[in-house]
């Protein structure tokens, strides 16, 4: 089993874009995957597949922030950026229209293709989400068409 | 990455989409992986898990490269889950 150390080197940056692609901004995404690491840590050797239970509470505690801050958007505190979105979007073209045509999608299909952006089978994602096999493939297939045409895709080379 | 909708007619969009999004990712992480200072991170996280350390772990914050970052060492020897 990898390390601790040498898995949050590896995975930490994936970590954060995998929150992204759910719709987080970078800062959120950092803060959710260090949430999800920090969890992980006590717990590290009874965990069978890290990348998926990290996946899962990372997911997890970036959802629970975006129900606090619609209840108690007044009361986030400031503090200075960690990550800013446009250093990671603005410097490459194809991110930032990807992260733009998953920011479109309906928020199943968007979870889904996160999922399956990092490599998950649909039969994968339904067990991680505790979904029906087949409302998951569902999603990712409507997903993936609509990506194609907010993505501007017509099979032609780019 | 799934495709369900390959096979037939559309399956050169299918990877074309797929060639997007993988290219986005790695573009991506490879900016975290700068921009996140990982050493900081886990740091944080090993002090506060020590005896007397409070029970939530603060984000990594910006910073310079962690050498330990490789984005790219996504190889053979890194599963994807």
């Amino acid at each position: 089993m990898v390390g601790f150390a040498d898995c949050y080197a590896q995975e930490m940056p994936r970590l954060a874009w995998f929150v992204m692609t759910l719709g987080a901004s970078a800062e959120a995404a950092a803060d959710a995957a260090q949430s999800a690491f920090s969890d992980a840590f006590p717990v590290w050797d009874t965990i069978r597949h890290p990348q998926a239970w990290l996946r899962r509470v990372a997911q997890r505690a970036y959802y629970r922030r975006v129900a606090a801050t619609e209840i108690l958007v007044d009361s986030v505190p400031e503090r200075p950026t960690r990550v800013a979105t446009a250093d990671v979007v603005e410097r490459h073209t194809e991110a930032r229209a990807v992260l733009a045509a998953l920011a479109a999608l309906p928020a199943k299909q968007r979870q889904v293709m996160a999922w399956s952006i990092d490599g998950y089978s649909p039969a994968e994602i339904a067990a991680e989400l505790g979904a029906d096999p087949a409302a998951v493939r569902q999603n990712l297939t409507k997903a993936r068409r609509n990506l194609k045409q907010l993505l501007g895709i017509t099979g032609s080379a780019r | 990455m799934s495709s369900p909708d390959s096979g037939g007619a559309g399956l050169a969009e299918e990877v074309e989409l797929d060639l997007l999004l993988t290219g986005a990712q790695a573009a991506a992480i490879r900016v975290l992986a700068s921009a996140l200072d990982l050493n900081s991170g886990l740091a944080v996280i090993r002090a506060h898990s020590a005896p007397g350390g409070v029970s939530r772990a603060p984000p990594a914050r910006a910073g310079p490269a962690a050498s330990a970052a490789d984005p790219d060492g996504e190889d053979g020897t890194h599963q994807p889950r």
